[in-house]
């Protein structure tokens, strides 16, 4: 499982990819706003972001249009502090397959992981 | 032996006492074969023995009749013709006796085996009447008549032996054979008389018939050893009581003259006589052995008989006994088995009703014990599932009526919704109770929300739905942002409009792999949230209240009733001028506004008073966000509302204030030590206050504080004057570092308060600060400035007069108006508070140097308060 990080805050990078580290989770690569990540999405191509949805210049959303179109089988969870349902809600419109409000606690990290990695396998097993 | 293994348990049972059965039955029937044969074999001795006896007389008799024959002959008919005639009389009647013996018996079985022998036992009898007729006629010489005689005696012998030579017992076959040797000896016996009785009759014997005498008497002597040898005891004792005496002694007399040849001058008859005693008394010595004979095999038969029925009858009663005893056990045994088997098919089929009675209390007892013990334990599992069962039908059938009952009387609104956002027909009764409605279904959930949230919220229902019914979306992911969580909405009842707060929440319901319906509860939160509301306000009104104590405990009460007092005043200043409304410049007006809530704001601070500080900000933000655009006049409104609030809470201040100064009235502590202290703290931390917020670092000296003998009533007034004359000399009075340093000056400032004794009811105090003094020229400037006087008025001034002026209502020699100075209240308030307490006061100064002013107080009221306090005291 390959992971790429983005974020704004520093710190927020930094405390996913700790809460991380006990899966059998690669972290790929971290970005600070949407332009970078959607370069690493086109080189890497990562099976999982991590999407903040405010970030400067280019935001999440436009992000997460951006990623589905270079690769659509990309797992988005998005990890915002907006409180916006309903910018959440065109999040899951746009692709997102996971949602998770900042601040966040390794728990609920790990539970949100787990359902996105677990939906997953199901879809494959289904094939 | 695995096939014996799975052998049912009566099949075993047979297995294992069948062949015991056949064993004891096989045993017996030789036992019983055996006792049968001895029987068998005495009865046949015994009839054989009593025929044998029969031909035995007839024999006896017929070797008479030889030897009568044979004198018959050798004399001529003379001597014996007589004793012929009796002897063939009394043969004949002998074996008429063995003929009807010969019938009387049942000799069949017998018979069959010697028939030949009986046969020619019979022919040889028949001759002898052809033998009697040559010997009547004389035709026949002695020697061949003893011939024909002996081979008839020696026919019957033989027969004799054949019939009894055949028996199992080994005693009786030894004395039949001594008796057969007695038969033999007694035949020889028989001749030698037939022999000696024609020698005699002669007088001569021939050589022939001497050595066919010899032999015979040797013969004669050997079988008698021979029976001696093996005959018992008894047959002993017989012979020798029975064959001895004078006539046997006469006989063996008469043998050794025979033997000798030589005188034969003997009477025949006597011979005759002589040997026919000694060959009765064999006779009888035979009769005796063949009758003991008789008696033991009667004996033999009687008790062969006795065992073969004994035998037969406890064969029997064995039998019987083993049968029963079978019986009871395999009946018992496998009748139980039975019973268990029967009731196992019958559980096994389901029927449970009966239980199984067993009354043995051997395994099979216990184990029907058990079974009862656990057929209950099923019955009781059964009755339990079918409950369950039941209870599950029930429901089936009556799903639809029970949930309209849980439908009508649950407390949440629940419904469903179909793939098109469609509310199901079927709803709890409590929805039209939270909606206010009187009817919902088959409407789409988003148009029956419409009317009652925001258009945003609506926006993100829709959307929110269409993730709902999406199977590849995680069902906690996307109730993560239900959007009407939690949501106010706005409903009618009776035609009046209330605002509720409503909680909605979903779960997917799946039908196999996909999401059927959406499961939608709905409860009415508005209580929890209306009192959430005001819990929070009422712990904020607390948090203010008790902020608002602290701060008036925290601080010097009569810098904040000094402060209190001037916000009152400069707000109602602010509603004077808005009631006036003179100024139709409403920038300015605003302006103005700001300018005087930011000044408050300032007093606030350098007091500590935060509470008020924030209450001010706030006025401030009001008026700011107003600035940025064009204001109306109906815009003061909300300001004048804001101002109003802060002038409520002066007012809270201003009440808590006297509470707090009543309670330390009311419980004065500690006397005048402890208010002193209270109060020199006070001001030391006024001095420090200004002194950091000028960058004006001041030294505080109170000197001879225990010389301040005030009333409590004046402690506070004093406070206020001490407090107003530090803000004047740390603003005004004392230069700053620049001009300080300039001047020559320490850096550090000075202020001190110095207490004298106090006399005549009056006491001094006199206040000093090292700053620059007054500047006249400039006071009277500021007069003139501040409308107090006009300029020509200042000039004639002298400088006393001068020195009024800063006493003077209004005045002011700050150029700016700040939160620390410059409202020109100062020096008025302390002029004010020291003629309120009947004080005198004198100011000097020398520009540049020093500012000085000497209150002078009457403590007359203390004096008479302490003398009082003694009084109360003493009685």
């Amino acid at each position: 499982m390959r992971l790429l990080i983005v974020d704004d805050s520093s710190i927020m990078r930094r405390i996913i990819e700790k809460n991380l580290k006990d899966y059998d989770i690669e972290i790929i690569g971290m970005a600070p706003d949407g332009a970078s990540a959607v370069k690493i999405v086109k080189e890497e191509k990562p099976d999982v972001v991590t999407l903040d949805i405010t970030m400067p210049g280019m935001d999440g959303l436009a992000c997460l249009d951006e990623i589905m179109l270079m690769h659509p089988k990309c797992k988005v969870m998005i990890i915002t502090a907006l409180s916006d349902k309903l910018t959440g809600l065109r999040a899951l419109d746009k692709g997102a397959r996971g949602f998770l409000y900042k601040p966040v606690n390794a728990d609920d990290l790990a539970k949100a992981f787990d359902r996105l990695l677990k939906r997953n396998e199901n879809k494959q097993s289904g094939v | 032996m695995r096939i014996l293994y799975d052998l049912p348990i009566r099949t075993k049972f047979a297995v294992v006492l069948v062949p015991l059965i056949v064993i004891i039955i096989c045993f017996d029937y030789i036992q019983i074969k055996h006792n049968y044969l001895d029987y068998d074999d005495s009865q046949r001795l015994n009839k054989t023995i009593l025929l044998g006896v029969e031909i035995n007389h007839a024999v006896h008799e017929l070797q008479k009749e030889r030897s009568i024959s044979v004198g018959f002959l050798t004399n001529d008919g003379e001597d014996f013709s007589q004793a012929l005639l009796h002897q063939r009389h009394v043969t004949d009647s002998t074996l008429e006796r063995f003929y009807e013996e010969l019938d009387r018996l049942d000799l069949k079985g017998i018979f069959a085996i010697h028939a030949n022998d009986v046969e020619l036992l019979n022919s040889n009898f028949s001759t002898i009447n052809s033998i009697r007729q040559k010997v009547d006629r004389r035709v026949l010489d002695p020697i061949q008549i003893l011939e024909y005689f002996s081979d008839i005696d020696e026919v019957a012998l033989n027969t004799v032996d054949q019939l009894i030579n055949e028996t199992r017992d080994k005693d009786i076959a030894q004395q039949v054979h001594a008796l057969i040797y007695f038969l033999k000896a007694k035949e020889r016996a028989s001749i030698e008389r037939a022999i000696g009785t024609h020698a005699f009759s002669l007088s001569e014997i021939d050589d022939e018939t001497y050595s066919s005498f010899t032999a015979l008497v040797a013969e004669q002597e050997a079988y008698t050893d021979a029976f001696l040898i093996i005959a018992d005891e008894a047959s002993k004792g017989v012979y020798n009581n029975l064959v001895t005496g004078h006539d046997v002694n006469e006989v063996d007399r008469l043998r050794s003259v025979l033997h000798l040849r030589d005188n034969f001058n003997q009477d025949p008859g006597y011979w005759y006589e002589m040997t026919t005693s000694k060959i009765n008394a064999l006779k009888r010595v035979e009769d005796s052995i063949s009758q003991r004979l008789l008696s033991r095999t009667e004996y033999l038969a009687r008790t062969a008989f006795q065992k073969f029925w004994t035998f037969i009858v406890l064969d029997i009663i064995i039998g019987i006994l083993a049968m029963w005893l079978m019986s009871i056990i395999v009946t018992n045994l496998l009748a139980n088995v039975k019973i268990l088997e029967r009731f196992t098919i019958r559980i096994s089929k389901g029927d449970l009703s009966k239980k199984v009675f067993i009354a043995t209390k051997d395994e099979i007892g216990q184990y029907a014990k058990t079974f009862n013990v656990m057929v209950d334990e099923i019955v009781k599992s059964h009755n339990i599932l079918r409950k369950e069962r039941d209870k599950a039908k029930f429901l089936y059938n009556n799903i639809y009526r029970v949930s309209l009952v849980v439908f009508q009387n649950i407390h949440q609104g629940i419904f469903l919704l179909d793939r098109n956002f469609k509310m199901s027909k079927l709803y709890s009764k409590s929805m039209e109770k939270i909606f206010g409605l009187s009817k919902i279904s088959g409407e789409n959930f988003a148009n029956f929300m419409r009317p009652l949230i925001i258009p945003r919220d609506l926006e993100a229902l829709e959307m929110f739905m269409r993730h709902l019914f999406n199977e590849d979306m995680d069902e906690d992911v996307v109730n993560q942002l239900n959007p009407i969580e939690q949501v106010k909405i706005y409903s009618e009842t009776d035609g009046i409009v209330t605002t509720k707060y409503i909680r909605v929440n979903f779960t997917r319901i799946w039908r196999r792999d996909r999401i059927a319906n959406i499961m939608v509860t709905v409860s009415d939160e508005t209580e929890s949230v209306l009192l959430q509301k005001h819990l929070e306000d009422a712990e904020k009104k607390k948090k203010q209240e008790t902020e608002q104590v602290l701060s008036i405990l925290k601080i010097d009460p009569s810098l904040i009733r000094g402060f209190l007092y001037n916000a009152k005043r400069t707000l109602k200043g602010i509603s004077e001028r808005y009631e006036a409304n003179k100024d139709r410049d409403l920038k300015a007006l605003l302006d103005f506004t700001f300018e005087t809530i930011h000044n408050l704001k300032g007093n606030a601070v350098v007091i500590g008073l935060d509470i008020m500080s924030e209450k001010f900000h706030e006025v401030e933000e009001a008026i700011e966000s107003l600035k940025l655009k064009e204001v109306t006049g109906k815009d003061f409104l909300t300001i004048l509302y804001e101002i109003d609030d802060a002038d409520k809470m002066i007012d809270e201040m201003s009440s808590m204030l006297r509470k707090v100064a009543d309670i330390y009235r009311k419980y004065p502590s500690g006397g005048h030590v402890v208010s002193n202290i209270m109060l020199i703290d006070n001001l030391e931390r006024s001095v420090k206050l200004l002194s950091d917020k000028m960058d004006k670092p001041v030294d505080f000296f109170f000197k001879n504080e225990s010389n301040l003998v005030l009333p409590n009533e004046h402690i506070d007034a004093f406070r206020d004057i001490m407090i107003q004359l530090i803000r004047n000399s740390v603003k005004h009075g004392i230069e700053d570092r620049e001009t300080r340093t300039s001047l020559g000056k320490l850096i550090r400032g000075t202020i001190s308060i110095e207490l004298d004794q106090p006399k005549d009811q009056r006491f001094e105090i006199c206040y000093m600060d090292d700053g620059r003094g007054l500047d006249v020229i400039r006071v009277k400037q500021r007069a003139v400035q501040s409308g107090i006087l006009t300029e020509f008025e200042a000039e004639k001034l002298t400088h006393d007069q001068v020195i009024n002026l800063i006493y003077e209502k209004g005045f002011s020699t700050a150029t700016e108006v700040d939160e620390n100075a410059g409202r020109g209240r100062g020096m008025n308030l302390v002029k004010t508070l020291i003629e309120e307490m009947n004080g005198t006061f004198t100011t000097t100064f020398e520009e540049g140097k020093y500012f000085k002013l000497i209150i002078n107080l009457p403590i007359s009221g203390i004096v008479e308060d302490q003398s009082k306090e003694h009084e109360t005291t003493d009685s």
